[in-house]
């Protein structure tokens, strides 16, 4: 099932890869230009930043998928195995809350921005746009969360590593 | 809009509404603009009979930049501050004028300016995306610092590694006069300077002297080169919602901090500059008026690029001043 | 009120499994709700801009940096021309890790792109020498937090522009105290590995002037690097966050072409593992400072430091009494909304009781540094735990230890200002 494969996980990871480089071809041509040819662009430092928060809440939910995010499992590993699952679902569901409200009040926050007519300082870009991430994180928070619960109860046979 | 409730700590106590308002500024307490927040909180606290609260807070302990606390006045998160030009402008581009090199021949130019026309034409567009100014604001001049030698032509800033603000104008100013100039974050800006990855930047007298420039920079010109300008700031749509009692002690508290805040800007320049002399803690450079008249002349190529974007009209409106 | 909802749904989320970066968005979110004066775009703003900052991006690239290091042979050849320094030494490749990380402090104002840089190909080595991975992930965390005790320090700037302090003073400030701590820490590290005794796979390693050469020879490409990356700060090249960059073009350059170690493979490994990190460890930045911020609307710092000024005038009680509350501060807050909010609080009361403000700041910035390697908001164990593959409850067992060790070196560096100030005045 190679495009499942595509889907769940190549595509993302590409994704991430490609922006990872480009941040780092940036930076390093931002120190080459001012070093050696002794020119700068004033946007490079700009637009490195924001694309790393939009790697950042994409990684988020990468990482959801990957199941490497940092908690403290000391507790829920004492408890009995069925026990363990209701809490794992406890544990989505309030995941949930915090990725909707991602999705839902960030909406609403780009949306008021978009009437504020907020522009980057060197880019231009439209604010409106680049803080379209929070509710794009949110709706791709709530889709690996969702496919979360269905290993609790269906757990992957073979486990998809990242090559 | 009503995509984002104003909760601007309004409460209704037996009828008569209350306000709290959150007063978040960026600089330290011994900071001009602390001070005059300060003056805001006890003219509005003491006029009001303790009806409306002002809470302030420095240091950027609640936001961490200008674009921040614009940004959070709009979502109804914060209720008033001073932000300056450069921040402002990225919402409202006319403020960009405020930015322009050698825009004001003198101090007084630019308190007059937005005072009368200047002032009102640049408050007029606020409304519509939230924001009212309570007044106007500065804090100095900017003058040019640099580690490798004293500044007194365009040709001295050939080749010089500038730091600026991430502001496309301020780059554009420095460019035109042949340096190198590129943005660099406040937080990296001391180590930068010290370990000589920049050789210059750009700052009024009170910055240097809060961030301690002068111990990692040789040189200061006083160039005058920009007005740090800015806005006492007010959430609009809060302001509309007020009575019409408490609208008049907000407003009258603005102009009191205006007032006081050039005032408190003018006291702390005087003792700025006359300590960087006295300690030695800088070489200090003034310009004389042919010099100031090169640089000029070398800097109008700016004026070109932003006529179109800032308007030719408000341009002149606000040179106007300096004639 | 409001605090006790903010800490015990903490509390109650975290001990549920929740991750511990959701777990304070979701705290956060509660008390929003039971505060009229704050809502929830607030949250989201946080969300977004406290990832807005050029410096934070030197976490990520360090660590990918280390980690093309690690891949690409450049580590390898420094850890055997290590070995050939302090093989022979009980607890040597610890006492490596916290070298490396003092040495890699003087380049990065930052703790956890300490961790990031060092942790990703110190810990996999240490776990291959048999160090239990629980201890090879602590020791590295902690000796993260020297990047921001030496100079430079981005919270140490912050300091000294809120406090009105010279930045260049207490730059000088924290150069002995940076290396108190690395010095107490590898004395732990020493400790630790004796106890652990015959477990540690004890090499054969033909330790002559001869072999010690051809180590160097070898690692001479290796040994370019942090001449490089310090010859590029200090030569008023680029920036430490720059820096960071140079760092992976030069791991690459030498892994691929030179010892053609490096292939494609190798480095979409090392890129998977980066963003691995970025998504588990950066967003949470965010959700704290959001934390941080409502704090500071319902001024509980101010409470705190009013009752600690009036409870007593003794400097030394003051100061001790300021430590907890620090560590506990740090505990759950970031080291940079922590220096904000409490700076202007803190440094009046010290003042009175006649302490120095530079030596405050370190003080300060020590404490913070601690903060870094405390549950439940610890930002290097988080990335030691990445790095290391280590659940994170068995970090916090092997750390409490070293942090009692650190904690003694906090009292001397509290009680002994001249440590601080003998360079800066
Ligand atoms: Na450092
Ligand atoms: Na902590």
């Amino acid at each position: 099932m190679k495009w499942k494969e595509l889907i769940d996980i190549k595509m993302e990871e590409w994704l991430l890869i490609i922006s990872t480089l480009f941040i780092v071809a940036l930076v390093f041509l931002q120190v080459l230009s001012r070093y050696v040819f002794n020119i700068s662009v004033g946007w490079s430092a700009e637009l490195a930043r924001y694309l790393l928060i939009w790697i950042t809440w994409i990684s988020m939910s990468y990482t959801i998928r990957k199941n490497d995010h940092i908690k403290i499992t000391l507790l829920v590993d004492r408890l009995p195995m069925n026990v363990q699952k209701v809490v794992q679902v406890i544990v989505v569901l309030l995941w949930s809350v915090f990725a909707f409200v991602m999705a839902i009040v960030g909406t609403q926050v780009v949306q008021t921005l978009k009437l504020m007519g907020q522009k980057t300082s060197t880019l231009g870009l439209p604010m409106w746009v680049v803080y379209l991430i929070i509710p794009i994180g949110g709706v791709l928070m709530l889709i690996r969360l969702v496919q979360r619960l269905y290993f609790i109860f269906k757990p992957e046979k073979i486990v998809v590593s990242g090559d | 809009d009503d995509n984002v409730k104003p909760v601007s700590g309004e409460e209704v106590k037996g009828g008569d509404a209350t306000y709290t308002l959150k007063f978040p500024h960026i600089v330290p307490t011994d900071h001009p603009a602390h001070k005059a927040a300060l003056v805001f909180k006890d003219e509005v606290e003491k006029n009001s009979d303790g009806k409306v609260k002002v809470e302030v807070f420095a240091n950027g302990e609640l936001y961490g930049s200008d674009r921040e606390i614009i940004e959070a006045i709009q979502l109804g998160n914060a209720d008033i501050s001073m932000v300056g030009s450069p921040s402002i402008g990225n919402f409202d581009e006319r403020f960009y004028v405020l930015d322009l090199p050698f825009l004001f021949a003198s101090k007084e130019a630019p308190r007059e300016a937005l005072a009368g026309d200047l002032g009102k034409e640049l408050s007029d567009g606020l409304g519509d995306i939230n924001l009212k100014a309570l007044g106007y604001g500065y804090d100095g001049f900017r003058h040019v610092l640099n580690n490798k030698k004293p500044i007194t032509t365009p040709e001295d800033m050939k080749g010089s590694k500038i730091r600026v603000q991430e502001s496309e104008i301020q780059q554009d100013i420095f460019n035109t006069l042949g340096a190198n100039a590129s943005p660099l974050a406040f937080g990296e800006l001391y180590s930068a300077l010290q370990q000589k990855t920049y050789d210059g930047m750009d700052s009024t007298l009170s910055l240097i002297d809060s961030s301690k420039f002068y111990e990692v920079q040789k040189y200061l010109t006083l160039t005058s080169h920009q007005y740090s300008g800015l806005a006492i700031l007010f959430n609009n749509k809060l302001f509309d919602e007020m009575p019409a009692d408490i609208q008049d002690i907000i407003t009258e508290a603005g102009k009191k901090t205006e007032a006081d805040y050039y005032q408190f800007v003018d006291e702390d320049e005087e003792s700025m500059s006359t300590k960087f002399k006295d300690e030695n803690l800088i070489e200090v450079t003034e310009l004389t008026a042919d010099e100031r008249e090169k640089f000029i002349e070398a800097v109008q190529p700016v004026y070109k690029k932003y006529e179109e974007i800032i308007g030719k009209d408000l341009i002149d409106l606000a040179k106007s001043y300096s004639e | 009120m409001t605090m006790l909802i903010l800490f015990g749904s903490l509390f109650v989320f975290i001990l549920l499994s929740v991750p511990i970066g959701v777990a304070i968005g979701l705290s956060s979110m509660l008390v929003i709700f039971f505060l009229d004066s704050v809502s929830l775009p607030m949250l989201i703003q946080k969300l977004f801009t406290s990832l807005d900052s050029f410096p934070l991006m030197a976490i990520p690239f360090f660590m990918l940096g280390g980690l093309l290091m690690g891949k690409g042979g450049i580590s390898e050849r420094i850890l055997n021309l290590a070995k050939q320094l302090v093989g022979w030494m009980v607890g040597g490749l610890a006492m490596v890790t916290v070298v490396a990380c003092a040495f890699f402090a003087a380049l990065s104002g930052s703790g956890p792109a300490t961790v990031g840089a060092i942790g990703s190909f110190m810990i996999p080595s240490m776990k291959e020498k048999n160090y239990s991975p629980a201890f090879a992930s602590a020791i590295t965390a902690a000796a993260g937090c020297i990047g921001v005790i030496i100079p430079p320090s981005i919270p140490l700037i912050l300091y000294g522009v809120i406090s009105g302090t010279s930045i260049g003073e207490l730059f000088k400030a924290g150069i002995l105290p940076g290396l108190l701590i690395a010095v107490i820490l590898m004395f732990v590290s020493y400790r630790t590995i004796k106890k652990q005794g015959d477990e540690i796979v004890k090499e054969d390693i033909d330790i002559s002037f001869s072999a010690l050469m051809r180590s160097i020879w070898d690692a001479k490409w290796a040994l370019l690097a942090p001449i490089i990356i310090l010859g590029g700060i200090y030569g008023s090249i680029f920036t430490p966050t720059e820096a960071s960059v140079v760092a992976i073009i030069y791991s690459y350059i030498i892994g691929a072409f030179v010892h053609k170690e490096l292939k494609w493979k190798e480095i979409k490994e090392s890129l998977l593992e980066t963003i691995n990190l970025t998504g588990a460890t950066m967003y949470m930045i965010g959700t704290s400072i959001a934390f941080a911020y409502l704090l500071s609307v319902e001024r509980i710092p101010a409470i705190i430091a009013e009752s600690i000024a009036s409870f007593s005038s003794n400097p030394i009680v003051i100061l001790l009494l300021i430590n907890l509350f620090l560590l506990v501060v740090g505990a759950f807050v970031d080291t940079i909304p922590a220096l904000a909010m409490l700076t202007p609080i803190l440094l009046p009361i010290v003042q009175q009781a006649g302490v120095d403000p530079v030596h405050f700041g370190i003080i300060m910035v020590v404490n913070l540094a601690i903060g870094f390697i405390t549950p439940p908001f610890g930002v290097n164990l988080f990335i030691a735990s990445n790095v290391g593959k280590t659940p994170l409850e068995d970090i916090i067992k092997k750390m409490i230890p070293i942090i009692m060790y650190v904690i003694v070196g906090l009292m001397i560096i509290t009680y002994f200002p001249a440590l601080s100030l003998v360079f800066a005045k």
